[in-house]
């Protein structure tokens, strides 16, 4: 599955949700949505405006983790 | 392109139900007086009573419905399950109306063309009515997922 680490850069540029939610011109409830993995699909658009604001790659906020692995660590 | 305003058509058709309903329960509770002393009166009463509780069930879920049109929000999964609920009851209604007919041709004897014409209408109705809602909710289901996957989409 794809994880969206935002947190993690959004603490490394010191940016707060708000900020970066006005500056990608989202709402702070679906900035929220994409913290917190519940999100379904990103647009190409949100993701060229994170990673301006944020000024890294997409690679640096998306992850891949394998669900098989997920679910043997829980076990 | 036809522009209409969902919200007040919502508005208009629950008023209208709300109106139907106040004016159906007279109706139901007066029947029973109306009602001459023969089986055949006697037999329909016993059909037209659990569906015209029926027909009450179904009024308040389309109120329901139209409360959700009105909110501007008709694509939910309590939607979906009101249309497939009323579909059922449907359903269940033109059967009541089937059995209702084979016993008056059985079992009172009642070969009276308009009466016999008018409950297979009825249970025609009915059923073309519960597929149809039975389709509707599964469209509206459809709906609802594309909705929900639009307004996850970030």
């Amino acid at each position: 599955m794809i994880i969206v680490n935002l947190d993690v850069m959004m603490a490394k540029k010191k940016i707060s949700s708000q900020e970066l939610a006005e500056k990608i011109g989202i709402t702070q409830a679906n900035l929220s949505i994409l913290k917190t993995n519940k999100g379904k699909a990103i647009r190409f658009s949100t993701l060229d405006k994170i990673c301006e604001v944020l000024e890294c790659k997409p690679g640096d906020i998306l992850d891949y983790v394998n669900d098989k692995e997920v679910g043997d660590k829980n076990e | 392109m036809i522009n209409f305003n969902i919200k007040r058509l919502g508005k208009i058709l629950n008023i209208v139900l709300t109106i139907g309903f106040v004016c159906f329960i007279p109706v139901f509770l007066l029947s029973p007086f109306m009602l001459k002393n023969n089986y055949s009166d006697l037999y329909s009463a016993l059909f037209i009573y659990p569906n015209g509780c029926l027909m009450l069930i179904i009024i308040i879920q389309f109120m329901r419905l139209f409360r959700s049109l009105e909110n501007d929000n008709p694509f939910t999964n309590k939607n979906v399950s009101i249309l497939y609920h009323t579909g059922i009851i449907s359903f269940i209604m033109s059967f009541i109306w089937i059995i209702d007919l084979i016993l008056m041709i059985f079992l009172v004897h009642n070969t009276y063309i308009n009466y016999i014409i008018v409950l297979l209408f009825l249970f025609i109705l009915f059923f073309g009515v519960g597929i149809a809602l039975f389709i509707l909710s599964l469209l509206f289901k459809r709906a609802t997922d594309y909705k929900e996957e639009n307004d996850l989409t970030i």
